[in-house]
């Protein structure tokens, strides 16, 4: 390196004089305009003399990376981070360091973090004085990646004129306020003032010629050029044809917008990234329909959670006509191969994805894919991604509210199976639009959101102006009485014990059907124990515990009913049940007691369903239903729900809450729990209810807390181990494991959400 | 498609062709020699319209300019028809003075109910190709209507009308509806009715859009803004530092930074002209068809005082869809039950109809001076 041998400008002072001296020596040495080098000999020497000082250890810093020694510059910086708390001058001269050291990405999101990108706060922050503005400008430019124009870099070399004198050559010690705040403002650009032009073109003439010309008598010319006017619009998808086929729902002009768009713009291949609550599955419905009616798509494949595989399945049939095998079918375990190749299926994605299933369905092609809670396809090298990016498929529908979860390469995942090679490799994706050590953090925001848009839309509830009605949950603990309390207590510990004698896989399910139904109603137990007692080689055990069950005429949740239903009693309630016994045994209290209603279940006609709907609607104040209750039908003019008994799958129950509390619904909302003291029910909805305030989330968020969780075993499965620990200090002991595992994935889920709405925010709208 | 098969049958059956169904989705198709001959098809066409063709059948499409070669082949056939509805005589209202309670707000003048008569009256519905294109382009077809018995626009009733058609079978008016019905409107009342509604109704049905471009248009605004400030604010600071330094250098800075402050400003307004072009938008109506509706209504008329004048409106009540029309507006869209009533020729308007001018500040009707300010001659804006 050259040594250009300048004299200081001032006398050397003393080895041992005060700092200030010192720092005064190198603001006129660094403030010397002739000179492009050999500052560091100064610094060392004034280092030298007063070390440890801070100001002079950011000087030298300075010092070191004007003269091209940014080993040097690292060694003082670190000197003054162990003694002192980081400043702007200090950050800052480690962001040049770091830059000088060719790791500009780390040097970039430093800067970006401390708020000094930008040359105004930098020169503030700088040691070397605002004689080295020009220098600082280019490292600045340099790592910020800004192109300089020629005329600035011109003037950086010659910069160093005797006349440009630093107006305050003296660098602000560590500690003192930040010199911009004693700046005069800088008054802002004028806002220029910008509208929406709208020119409006018709042509009236041939109108106004024509209202004296022949007059088409019978219509059928008339007629003609309407459905050709229609016809028009569905050339350019500008009309749907699947508006008219909707059974019960109303599709929202934002998510019309969005079908439309994914039919016109995307072509069929996106990220529908809605907020929870806007209705991303009728949006997938409606572009389903859509192709099925204009003959573009034969099969079809959702995969889903194993969770919201039974909501698929029935929202495709109620909502859009389009019957679908599922993965729940016994066709599945009796045929695979035969079930695999059924047109329109709605699969579990846990299962889909093992191999036998696997294979059998990349050897098939799809013309629709859509996988819903698609974050599960976040990471490149797991099963669900392979399957997805393997199968054959013209579209792909993606459904997430929360895209990117932990780090922006799952975005680069997500979309590269839309559109590969959107983003080109994930080392190019890295480079351009990550931050090093920040893996949130975009490099470049707009420029990925550039990208974004050709993939993506996401509809924001503020965006929309969609205002969800208030929801008031409450539960009703009811104590048992005493002969139900010991049938209870007798069939958990049978159910343990048979769980326990090693034909678990087998058992595990009746055992939870035996405690649901135990759960729901003694008429439900009594059934439900006496089925499982006529088993042949049943212990006889289970013949008394059924006659126990049988002996009890009502249990204590039935009177909590009747105190409901007679509050507020120009109210219509909707009283959810999912044991048929229950419904039925039910049904003949409310006869019983005079309280007229309706009843509605799977088992229904398609016209009785109506009819009942019609008469809860016009003239019975109450509504029995089954789990599939008021399925794809318009039941907000209801506004209270009593669930009468809780089913253990949080997603069933916000399917139930879903009936009433949904876009359309102008009233608040009310929520009755009832639950039987010490059962699993109770438990269940103690960790629903405080872990992630189940009753307080927009309906469709349980399922995208849950996620996570239910990647392996739904969350049903999970309360049953729990329930089936031998003791009751095991026992509070696993619920309370399950509970910590529920918080930390709505923490996850918060987290995630707030990471998409920062960098998502509104920029995706349909509109 | 089933839809586009079932109106390429109807529309050959109405030509005189001999027409079959073919499965899957399918027709064949013998028409007379000029309709074949103008579709390109052999004499006897088999045309498939589903994912799977029948067998020899050509692929019949709404792609490929298929739709442009029916509308030739329709030419200007059913641009306009006369139809009459028939339903159950219009019940004699029992509380009409409820019903204009609620469809009437006249908050500078007051209306008294002066008697119900049932009659016919005649609906024109009109229905036109709307295209906007800014930075992306939306089709859709736009229907407006009124009523030519009372002057008003349909309103809600034009929707519940056109929705109840289904129902009935197409029959032409006649005499005693025609008659009683009445002349309707004159060309000139027809053309500025159409005017004035038009335009407004082609806004309403925009409006989501308009909205959410207007909110595009803001970010996008903000985004460049902060660039150009940042810009400015940069040489500003440069600018900053040479204050007090002296010198020929300085100066030639000092002058470099003016004029890059100046550019840096007009660069901006460049930038903003560009985004306010690029989210210009144009709408082109294009007429479809008419249809000129006799229906049976129960008719209100109600007297209209303000100050000394007095005039007399109809409102009709639709029995076929049991909705009242809005009341008249003479200028604006009308769609609230509010209506201004001006002091000279008691007009009939929407409240902004009677605004002050924004130039001059002057109130004035925008029905009595539909196209200028009175007093200084600024520009009426239809912008509702």
């Amino acid at each position: 390196m050259p040594h250009l041998n300048i004299k200081p400008l001032v006398a050397e002072p003393d080895l041992f004089a005060d700092p200030d001296k010192w720092v005064d020596t190198l603001v006129r040495v660094l403030a010397d305009s002739r000179r492009t080098q050999g500052f560091l000999a100064d610094a060392e020497k004034a280092e030298r003399a007063c070390p440890g000082d801070p100001l002079i250890l950011l000087m030298a810093a300075a010092a070191a990376l004007l003269d091209g020694r940014p080993d040097k510059a690292q060694l003082y910086l670190k000197r003054y981070a162990k003694r002192y708390a980081p400043t702007p001058p200090y950050v800052l001269l480690l962001a040049l360091t770091l830059a000088a050291e060719k790791k500009v990405i780390a040097a970039r999101a430093l800067l970006e973090r401390h708020d000094l990108t930008e040359l105004r706060t930098a020169t503030s922050a700088f040691p070397g004085g605002l004689a080295r503005a020009g220098w600082l400008s280019g490292r600045l430019d340099g790592i910020m990646g800004r192109e300089r124009p020629m005329r600035a870099r011109r003037t950086e070399t010659k910069s160093a004129r005797p006349e440009a004198r630093p107006k305050n050559p003296r660098p602000i010690r560590p500690a003192a306020p930040p010199p911009t705040q004693a700046r005069p403002a800088i008054p802002a650009l004028e806002r220029g003032e910008v509208d929406i032009p709208i020119v409006f073109d018709s042509d009236l003439r041939p109108l106004l010629s024509a209202a004296t010309g022949p007059v088409d008598s019978d219509g059928g010319w008339f007629v003609l050029r309407e459905r050709l006017a229609h016809l028009g619009l569905v050339e350019g998808f500008d009309e749907l044809i699947c508006v008219s086929h909707l059974k019960g729902v109303e599709a929202f002009w934002y998510q019309t917008e969005t079908v439309r768009k994914v039919l016109k713009q995307f072509r069929g291949r996106v990220l529908l990234a809605d907020e929870v609550g806007l209705g991303k599955t009728v949006e997938a419905g409606m572009v389903l329909k859509e192709y099925l009616l204009r003959g573009m798509v034969e099969r079809v494949l959702v995969l889903a959670p194993a969770s919201l595989v039974g909501q698929w399945r029935e929202e495709l049939e109620t909502k859009f006509d389009v019957p679908c095998a599922t993965t729940q079918d016994p066709l599945l375990r009796e045929d695979p191969e035969r079930f695999w190749a059924q047109p329109r299926i709605v699969a579990s994605l846990a299962l889909a994805r093992r191999k036998d299933h696997a294979d059998r369905l990349i050897a098939q092609s799809f013309d629709l894919v859509i996988v819903d809670e698609a974050h599960h396809l976040r990471d490149r090298a797991s099963q669900s991604y392979s399957l997805v990016d393997r199968l054959t498929k013209r579209f792909l529908l993606l459904l997430s509210a929360t895209p990117l979860q932990n780090n922006l390469i799952e975005l680069y995942n997500l979309l590269t199976l839309l559109k590969p090679g959107i983003f080109k490799t994930q080392k190019e994706f890295r480079a351009a639009y990550m931050t090093a050590g920040k893996p949130r953090q975009p490099a470049n925001p707009e420029r990925l959101r550039d990208l974004m848009r050709d993939a993506m839309i996401r509809n924001t509830r503020a965006v929309v102006a969609l205002k969800l009605p208030r929801r008031r949950a409450s539960t009703r603990y009811v104590d048992p009485m005493p002969l139900e309390q010991a049938a209870y207590q007798e069939l958990a510990a049978m159910i343990r014990a048979l769980v326990s004698d090693g034909r678990e896989s087998r058992e595990r399910l009746s055992g939870r059907h035996l405690l649901t139904a135990a759960g729901s109603s003694p008429a439900a137990a009594s059934a439900a124990v006496a089925r499982f007692a006529a088993r042949p080689d049943c212990d006889p055990a289970w013949r008394a515990l059924a006659e126990r069950w049988k002996a009890i005429a009502t249990g204590a949740k039935e009177s909590a009913l009747l105190e409901l239903i007679a509050r507020n009693p120009d109210e219509k309630k909707l009283v959810f049940v999912h044991h048929r016994e229950t419904l039925s045994s039910l049904a003949r209290l409310l006869a019983a007691q005079g309280v007229g209603y309706a009843r509605f279940d799977g088992g229904m006609s398609g016209p009785d369903k109506d009819a009942a709907v019609a008469d809860f609607r016009e003239r019975v104040p109450v509504l029995l239903c089954s789990e599939s209750g008021g399925e794809g039908r318009n039941i907000q003019f209801c506004n209270t729900l009593i669930n009468f008994d809780i089913p253990w799958n949080p997603m069933a129950i916000e399917q139930r809450v879903g009936r009433i509390d949904r876009i359309g619904q102008s009233r608040e909302v009310f929520v009755f729990n009832l639950v039987t003291r010490g059962t699993v029910e109770e438990q269940v909805l103690r960790l629903l209810d405080e872990k992630i305030n189940m009753f307080e989330l927009v309906v469709g968020e349980a399922g995208a807390i849950l996620g996570d969780l239910e990647e392996e075993r739904n969350f049903a499965d999970l309360v049953l181990d729990a329930w089936l620990e031998t003791t009751a200090a095991a026992r509070a002991e696993a619920f309370d494991a399950l509970g910590r595992r529920l918080g930390e994935a709505q923490s996850q889920y918060n987290d995630a959400k707030a990471l998409d709405d920062a960098l998502f925010g509104e920029e995706f709208e349909t509109a | 498609m089933t839809a586009l098969r079932d109106f390429v049958a109807d529309l050959m059956e109405r030509e005189g062709a001999v027409v079959e169904t073919l499965e899957p989705d399918g027709l064949a198709v013998m028409a007379p020699p000029e309709v074949h001959a103008a579709l390109g098809w052999p004499e006897l066409a088999r045309l498939g319209f589903g994912v799977d063709l029948p067998s020899e059948a050509q692929r019949i499409g709404v792609e490929g300019g298929w739709l442009e070669r029916f509308g030739e082949l329709i030419a200007d056939r059913g641009r306009h028809a006369e139809r009459q509805i028939e339903c159950d005589p219009a019940p004699i209202l029992s509380d009409p003075e409820r019903l204009l309670d609620r469809v009437l707000d006249l908050p500078n003048a007051v209306w008294r109910f002066r008697g119900q008569r049932s009659t016919w009256t005649r609906c024109l519905l009109i229905a036109f190709r709307m295209t906007a294109v800014s930075d992306e382009k939306r089709e859709n077809n736009l229907w407006i209507g009124f009523n030519a018995g009372t002057g008003a626009a349909l309103g809600e009733a034009l929707n519940r009308l056109r929705a109840s058609f289904g129902s009935h079978a197409w029959q032409a008016p006649a005499p005693a509806a025609r008659e009683a019905a009445g002349p309707g409107f004159n060309a000139a009342t027809f053309e500025a009715r159409i005017r004035a509604t038009l335009e407004v109704g082609a806004r309403a049905e925009l409006a989501p859009f308009l909205r959410s471009m207007q909110r595009r248009l803001a970010r996008d605004h903000v985004r460049l803004h902060g660039y150009h400030d940042d810009l400015r604010r940069e040489s500003l600071t440069r600018l900053a530092a040479l204050e007090g330094v002296e010198g020929p250098k300085a100066e030639a800075d000092r002058r470099r930074e003016h004029q890059r402050i100046a550019a840096i400003e007009r660069e901006y307004l460049n930038k903003l002209g560009d985004l306010q072009h690029k989210y210009a938008l144009r709408v082109t109506l294009d007429w479809i068809q008419t249809l000129e509706l006799f229906v049976p209504v129960q008719r209100l008329e109600v007297l209209i005082r303000r100050r000394k004048g007095e005039r007399v409106i109809q409102i009709d009540w639709h029995p076929l869809v049991r909705l009242a029309e809005p009341p008249l507006c003479e200028w604006g869209r009308g769609a609230t039950s509010t209506r201004l009533v001006c002091d000279e020729r008691l007009h009939l308007t929407e409240p902004a109809g009677q605004d002050s001018c924004p130039s001059c500040a002057k109130p004035f009707c925008r029905a009595c001076h539909p196209t200028e300010c009175p007093r200084c001659g600024e520009a009426v804006n239809m912008a509702l």
